[in-house]
């Protein structure tokens, strides 16, 4: 396969960036994404010049380092598929690629397709866990999960914080982020004790790390490759409510 | 107020009042073809004004949390892509603040021209004017076609199984809204 | 030398219980002025930091990847075992122990295996109450798997992730201490340097991948939580950006290299396409609950798997070993699959691959059901292979997967260097010669959770907090010393890249230091590998520069140390004149192709000291006991 990729260039994050025009040549159908661009990245190093700076660390689609809009959708054409994943099959010979870096303002570009999603971590820092101190715990089976609450909890708490939702999100949202966490802890009794202060502090740390408001356009669900639902975002919505007439103390445990 | 100050109590406040309006239109449809007044309603007058209190508090909450949404969004994103596909998303979505604007403009005309009798060219005889009434009703419906649904999910009433029904629902009210106004329009210039 | 492992006398289930009552304690006043380093944010390392935060230490936790929740333990896929016996099906702590020992190959540490089996238990609790949403039975209660190398089922898991489920609660806990203040994260930061003051571990110098600036930390303890090395063959099941830069420079400076040549071989990985491929990705080995391994009987059948009869099938691990069928060991399985490939049995069109076949699974329990169990990597195949295997069987083939081998440590997980603890798979200590599946999360945790908060503070309460700062001289050196470095792999300008070299560095280790090993090989590959190196330094191609983020460079320094360490892997596979676990020398082997121990003059641990990169290490031997378990030869049949 040939390929012509445009990809975004970008010294650092105060520079200007650009699409840069190279040519893949020779690709196999059987490459990832990722290889097909090692091997451009090996051509430009013997020219002299630098390699297209990408995350990546896994390369089997759990990690959530990798992080590219190929063709316009993060992670590119094919559904609930990280870009370690995607397999050059799915494109065309002679066709055009355009790869660019997630766009938000929470998420400044570090250089070319590399960005800080360190905002996500905040807002798991600001409560997204269960307060339980290491040891002193009881026995594992001591309380009981349904099957059912057993099996929600994991559906959402497969999100890999790779960011693709907030890339995809016509309001650089990361609703669907926080909720996945929200929701994970919320479908377990371990996870309910705080579950009204987590919905609070999480949504509000959200705000503050500069991500926009939820508007249900669910552009982040089609781009995520965990297949996590916006249902998850109105279990978040219904946790908010609740918190409300719970009266939520809100403030930070110092 | 740490409600208020919140993302997803806005979208409440926002989603609250906007299904509010939604509602009135309905009413508002309804009572077009069957006249309330005719109906023996007990003590319509201040039930009247009770509903045109909460509508003016609506409008101006929704209006506010909406542009102040809006606008913070606005400032979430940084650069545009140089390609961008949507997948999901639909049209009526993306243009929330443009068919809500045009929807408030609408609105506040429609009561001048109707409520307060301030202009007084109705559509009945001026073309300009039922031009602009069907501009106006298309933005409202529009905003309706996203909204209704929205206000669902906003709320969390919903379920894995039902999210899909009720956007259709939602799609599919604001599409007879639509059809039931444009009528009216369309029936008194005939 | 002869080393001691300071393990505790008196029965082997009181050991730890006497170790805790003699360590010292640092009070909970003073615990804030002493900090600890923490490297690495994988299970180990987030567990370490989590919990020694909470307990009031200032944790300086560093990481190179740009979050704490993607170390690459969130790879693990299929478990976590643990002796709880709740199926009731016969299981106890004293038989974790003992699968685990044999497992090993009576390689390990007694000592370390039972209590490794003992902590088993508080993980399940502590990650049940974190919020881990391990698979449950549909009356609430939790659900487990079998696993290969053991006959109960002991393994706790969360759908095919559990790996990423337990570092997400570990990155929850690490999260909140972050939070509190008590630990300070250095994402995107790598340790390219262990600092000594005295002779002991006093702080670490890093480069930050983001500005490109070597900085210097110090601290009263370091703990390496960094990982496991078997990218050293290149093509592994590791993220690209494992490596063996930490330890290995920590090796340098002192610390005994204990067992490299240690490394596992997984026998279910997707077989390798061409010579593009960046990394191999691994199928869990839970699928061999349900899958069935087999291979054409006739040589270089070139027909698609439906069209072979059942007739003309060698279902070979059943056939081998009845004990344990498709559930051999690791090291076992992974043999076999290398032999009947060898022997031109193949699969597929490379003939390097051999079925994992669900047809009478599908049959027994139905789609829905192996739907639920490995859905994930039913999916996961098809996205790599473009084959559904629902509707043909799997191609599997061996690939790197895992480091027994690693610093070594004492029962105390504190290396020969004072003030240097190490933990996870970055040790040596747990494992023996080969790991058995789902035993790598539990030694992860129960390093970082339950073992380092007592070991630690028996050090610390030994030492003064804050002896050196980062302008001692010693730090200076060492800042020197990396920026040095960095500049010569700038300065080379030559003509390969990192990734050649990698790639070739692989090639020669997998065909001379992989699965079966000999001392002609190995001979090879140790006349091999310093050519390679020394071509390295002379041709290699690093284009940037160090002022910023330059993932060339990032790689030329680790490939830099795997060119290094690989000879040091090699060099002790060649002195261990025996096989055992996941090591192989085909010059021991049984009449019937067997592993075959040397327990007379290979029951120990060797642990190599650094002695120039010119010179030969230095050996040392920590001789194994085994007084709880009969040192047997392992049989699976």
């Amino acid at each position: 396969m040939n390929l012509t990729l445009f990809v975004w260039r970008q010294k650092g994050p105060a520079e200007k960036g650009r699409l840069e025009q190279f040519n893949a040549k020779d690709i196999s159908p059987e490459m990832s994404f990722l290889e097909m661009l090692d091997t451009v990245n090996e051509g430009i190093i013997k020219d002299g010049k630098e390699p297209i700076a990408f995350d990546h660390d896994c390369r089997e689609g759990i990690c959530g380092m990798c992080s590219q809009v190929i063709n316009g959708v993060p992670h590119g054409p094919q559904e609930k598929t990280t870009v370690c994943q995607l397999h050059m099959r799915n494109f065309k010979d002679g066709g055009s690629i355009y790869i660019e870096p997630w766009r938000a303002r929470a998420f400044p570009v570090i250089k070319d397709l590399i960005v800080d999603r360190s905002a996500l971590d905040r807002i798991i820092q600001a409560g997204g866990y269960i307060s339980v101190h290491t040891g002193g715990v009881p026995d594992a089976n001591a309380v009981l999960v349904s099957n059912d609450d057993a099996d929600a909890a994991m559906d959402a708490s497969e999100c890999i914080g790779c960011g693709a939702c907030v890339a995809a999100c016509p309001n650089g949202s990361a609703m669907l982020f926080t909720a996945s966490k929200v929701t994970h802890l919320a479908m377990l009794p371990q996870g309910q004790v705080e579950a009204a202060r987590r919905v609070c502090v999480m949504t509000e740390a959200m705000t503050q790390e500069g991500f926009g408001n939820c508007s249900n356009h669910y552009e982040c669900q089609a781009a995520c490759p965990k297949g996590i639902r916006v249902q998850f975002i109105a279990k978040l919505n219904r946790e908010f409510i609740r918190a409300q007439f719970k009266g939520a103390r809100r403030e930070s445990p110092q | 107020m740490r409600f208020l100050e919140n993302t997803v109590g806005r979208k409440i406040v926002i989603a609250v009042t906007g299904q509010l309006m939604a509602v009135f239109a309905i009413f508002h449809l309804l009572g077009n073809y069957f006249n309330p007044y005719s109906m023996k309603f007990p003590d319509i007058g201040s039930f009247i004004w009770l509903a045109r209190l909460a509508m003016l508090l609506s409008f101006g909450l929704h209006t506010f949390f909406g542009i102040q949404a809006e606008l913070e969004n606005h400032k979430a994103r940084t650069g545009p892509y140089a390609l961008k596909k949507s997948i999901s998303t639909t049209f009526a979505a993306k243009t929330m603040i443009w068919s809500g604007i045009l929807s408030g403009v609408f609105i506040i005309f429609h009561l001048l021209n109707f409520t307060f009798s301030v202009i007084d060219e109705s559509f009945q005889d001026n073309y300009a004017v039922a031009l602009g009434y069907t501009i106006g009703l298309s933005a409202v419906c529009l905003h309706l076609y996203h909204g209704i649904a929205s206000f669902f999910q906003t709320m969390g009433w919903n379920s894995e199984k039902s999210l899909s029904v009720i956007t259709m629902a939602g799609k599919g009210m604001a599409l007879l809204l639509f059809a039931g106004f444009i009528c009216i329009v369309v029936l008194n210039r005939v | 030398m002869i080393l001691d492992g300071k393990c505790p006398s008196g029965p082997l289930s009181e050991k730890w219980d006497k170790r805790c009552r003699e360590l010292k304690l640092v009070s909970p006043a003073n615990k804030r002025r002493y900090k600890i380093i923490v490297v690495g944010a994988g299970l180990a390392g987030a567990s370490a930091a989590a919990t020694l935060g909470e307990l009031g230490y200032n944790v300086e936790a560093f990481c190179c990847q740009d979050s704490p929740r993607r170390g690459h333990s969130i790879a693990a896929q299929g478990g976590i075992n643990a002796a709880k016996n709740y199926p009731n099906d016969g299981d106890s702590i004293f038989r974790l122990f003992h699968d685990t020992v044999k497992g090993g190959d009576f390689r390990s540490r007694e000592a370390n295996v039972y209590r490794l089996a003992m902590l088993s238990n508080n993980i399940i609790d502590q990650c049940v109450a974190q919020g881990v949403p391990f698979a449950r039975d549909y009356a609430g209660y939790l659900d487990n798997r079998s696993f290969g190398g053991a006959q109960v089922s002991r393994t706790f898991y969360a759908r095919g992730q559990t790996g990423q489920q337990l570092l997400l609660g570990a990155y929850g806990a690490l999260s909140r201490q972050i939070k509190a203040g008590s630990v300070r994260l250095h994402p995107r930061t790598e340790m390219l340097d262990l600092v000594l003051i005295d002779g002991e571990a006093k702080g670490i110098t890093v480069r930050d991948l983001v500005t490109g600036k070597i900085e210097s930390y110090s601290a009263d303890a370091v703990c390496l939580c960094t990982g496991g090395y078997a990218n050293v063959f290149n093509l592994s099941t590791n993220a690209m950006g494992s490596n063996v830069t930490a330890t290995y420079r920590a090796y340098k400076k002192g610390a005994f290299f204990a067992n490299p040549c240690f490394t596992q071989i997984h026998p279910t990985c997707i077989p390798v396409s061409g010579d593009h491929q960046s990394k191999l990705t691994l199928m869990s080995e839970s699928l061999r609950n349900d899958g069935r391994v087999w291979v054409p009987k006739m040589k270089g059948d070139k027909r698609p798997a439906h069209e072979v009869p059942e007739a003309e099938r060698d279902y070979f691990l059943e056939r081998r070993y009845p004990g344990y069928g498709n559930l051999a060991p690791r090291d076992i399985a992974s043999r076999a699959v290398k032999e009947v490939c060898d022997e031109g049995f193949g699969a597929g069109s490379s003939g390097r691959g051999v079925y994992l076949d669900f047809a009478d699974a599908l049959k027994r329990v139905g789609k829905e059901k192996i739907k639920e169990r490995y859905g994930n990597l039913f999916e996961m195949y098809e996205k790599i292979t473009g084959e559904d295997a629902f509707k043909q069987p799997m191609r599997i083939y061996p690939a790197p997967h895992y480091a027994m081998g690693g610093l070594w440590v004492d029962y105390d997980l504190q290396s020969n260097i004072p003030g240097l603890f190490v933990l996870g798979e970055a040790n040596f200590s747990d494992h023996g010669a080969n790991r058995l599946g789902a035993s790598a999360l539990m030694q992860g945790l129960a390093d970082g959770y339950f073992i380092i908060p007592y070991t630690i503070a028996d050090y610390l309460a030994r030492t003064t907090p804050g002896k050196a700062g980062t302008d001692n001289p010693e730090f200076k050196k060492s800042r020197e010393d990396v920026e040095t470095f960095t500049k010569k792999l700038l300065s080379v300008k030559g003509r390969k890249t990192v990734n050649e070299f990698h790639r070739e560095l692989g090639r020669i280790m997998w065909d001379n230091v992989g699965m079966t090993r000999s001392e002609e090989g190995l001979k090879r590959a140790l006349k091999l590998v310093p050519e390679l190196r020394a071509e390295f330094l002379e041709n290699v191609k690093v284009p940037g520069s160090g002022a910023d983020l330059n993932q060339e460079l990032e790689k030329a320094g680790r490939v830099a140390d795997f060119l290094e360490f690989a000879e040091l892997m090699a060099r002790d596979a060649l002195l261990r004149n025996e096989s055992c676990g996941g090591h192989f020398r085909a010059e021991y082997q049984m009449p019937d192709g067997e592993a075959k121990r040397d327990d007379e003059n290979f029951c120990y641990v060797a642990a190599w000291e650094f002695s120039g990169i010119d010179n030969a290490p230095e050996l040392h031997k920590e001789p194994l006991k085994f007084e709880n378990i009969e040192l047997a030869a392992r049989s699976y049949k």
